[in-house]
């Protein structure tokens, strides 16, 4: 029990650990906002995904160039 | 027939777009050279050290902690403006919001550089990386503030692009580079009703999330020097305090920003006087809410009497910073306070004179609250009275950050519409075979098709 409180209380306390915490929240937060905008750019009338859209719609611009 | 949305300003908002002038020219070339002038202080301080500035012991926080305090400040101004009023349902907010969220994004990296600048190793920023403790308040406030900043932009973004989507398919004219840009921001940006659905949606969201940011932020912000045993510093009040001046200088500043942008960019019948009006009511609140933080601190500083408080509190009020602590109320509650009420109403430049002493006021009371601290901390009888007067090294690198950020908010505007158009269009009919001002496209719907 002492082992496990003190190791709780090394996490608080150690140096190392903070910094991994804000490595995860900005990761996460940059996960959840990738998801998101996929998400809202994904909300087409026809129900194709934009990204192979995207792709057909550059081809076509390339096949004009 | 069906119902579309429709802007009947959309020229006039892209107008600033097509039109690039000589006097833009002229701001920048002045904007580059106060920067390049900051950039040649910065490497005297890179040399010698912080030497060269004004710091020294016990003052180590000086005019950089004051513009990172005022910035962060500013940069309450857009989420203020946009994701609080937008829960609050204000649709007078809508033809700001762009200008208001602008300042946040453009404000924030100077805050930060500001901290970077005050450190004489730079590199040791990594040290919270690496070394980073849940006990300080460093951490959180390199956490609150890189969130804060990380989310802004996304929420600024997100309100942009059908926008974007607009300039890409509106600015044929546009030099290569400046389509490609838009092209690719734009995401492949159709405009069709779901993705606006989904996009209004996810706004809505995170302004709840934006909004418990901006509390945080800037709390976290003031527990910096709240965790700290020093007198004038550590009071449970300082969060709310630094809170309520966030808004109120970054409320000011939106002021400024859209009365430059009316006049310079023509934007008269977008940006009624009504708006001004508005925001006249909400600073009048703001400055009254900023005076009885005021009383409330040092009323109780006064009453407790403590000895090692009190010699701050008086350094502020009779001795050495009276004359900066007077003219700080003078700016930021009297005259503003007395023009908001009697002059500001339907005239624009009463309301930017006032907002202008606003934030010179507000970034004098960020110097007030740091400075006299440490000219008195607790621990004096182990150290020298403190004493500080900033160099021209601060002064031009000072220069150099608000030079950097008016000069990316006035690039911002030459670039992209600094009126939301999809925000402040209006629904109408769209009949067979008329020509509408908006024609939906299959690449970037310039109007946003609402289904009826």
């Amino acid at each position: 029990m002492e082992q496990i409180v003190s190791l709780i209380s090394a996490f608080f306390t150690e140096p190392g650990p903070g910094g991994i915490f804000v490595l995860l929240v900005i990761s996460l937060a940059g996960a959840v906002y990738f998801i998101l905008i996929r998400w809202i750019l994904q909300g087409d009338e026809s129900g194709l995904p934009i990204p192979s859209k995207m792709l057909k719609s550059y081809r076509q611009l390339s096949s004009r160039r | 027939m069906r119902a579309r949305l429709i802007n009947k300003h959309e020229a006039a908002i892209l107008a600033p777009l097509r039109d690039f002038t000589n006097a833009d020219r002229l701001l920048w070339a002045i904007l580059v050279g106060l920067i390049a002038v900051g950039g040649y202080a910065y490497y005297q301080q890179w040399t010698f050290g912080l030497g060269v500035t004004g710091l020294n012991r016990p003052v180590y926080w000086g005019v950089y902690i004051t513009n990172f305090v005022f910035f962060i400040g500013l940069a309450h101004s857009g989420t203020f403006i946009s994701a609080i009023l937008r829960l609050a349902g204000a649709s007078w907010r809508k033809p700001l919001v762009r200008a208001a969220e602008a300042i946040t994004i453009f404000s924030l990296p100077f805050g930060v550089s500001s901290i970077l600048i005050d450190m004489g190793r730079p590199e040791r920023a990594f040290n919270i990386i690496f070394y980073g403790r849940f006990q300080s308040p460093l951490l959180w406030d390199f956490t609150a503030v890189s969130l804060y900043m990380f989310s802004s932009v996304v929420f600024f973004y997100l309100s942009l692009l059908p926008d974007i989507a607009l300039c890409r398919d509106r600015l044929t004219e546009a030099p290569a580079w400046q389509r490609q840009m838009y092209r690719l921001l734009a995401l492949g940006w159709e405009g069709n009703p779901e993705q606006y659905h989904r996009l209004e949606g996810v706004l809505d969201g995170m302004a709840i999330f934006m909004t418990l940011l901006v509390v945080t932020v800037h709390t976290v912000v003031s527990w910096v020097f709240g965790m700290t045993l020093q007198p004038g510093w550590h009071t449970a009040l300082i969060g709310p305090f630094f809170l309520l001046g966030a808004i109120f200088s970054g409320t000011a500043a939106v002021v400024i920003a859209l009365a430059v942008l009316r006049r310079v960019y023509h934007l008269e019948d977008i940006l009624p006087i009504n708006l001004f009006n508005s925001l006249r009511k909400l600073l009048i609140v703001f400055t009254l809410g900023w005076l009885y933080m005021m009383v409330a601190e040092y009323l109780t500083i006064y009453y407790g009497g403590v000895t090692e408080e009190m010699l701050v509190f008086w350094q502020k009020f009779t001795d050495d910073f009276a004359g900066m602590f007077w003219l700080m109320v003078l700016l930021v509650f009297v005259i503003p306070l007395f023009i908001f009420v009697f002059l500001g109403k339907d005239r624009i430049g009463w309301m930017v004179t006032a907002c202008v002493l606003v934030n010179v006021g507000m970034w004098l009371e960020r110097y007030v609250v740091i400075v006299p601290t440490e000219t008195r901390p607790r621990l004096i009888y182990e150290l020298v009275l403190g004493d500080y007067s900033p160099t021209w090294v601060e002064g031009a690198i000072t220069a150099a950050l608000f030079s950097g950020m008016i000069l990316l908010y006035a690039a911002f505007t030459r670039y992209f519409p600094i009126v939301p158009v999809w925000e402040t269009a209006e629904e109408a009919e769209e009949k067979p075979g008329e020509t509408v001002t908006a024609p939906r496209r299959r690449w970037g719907t310039v109007g946003k098709t609402a289904p009826k």
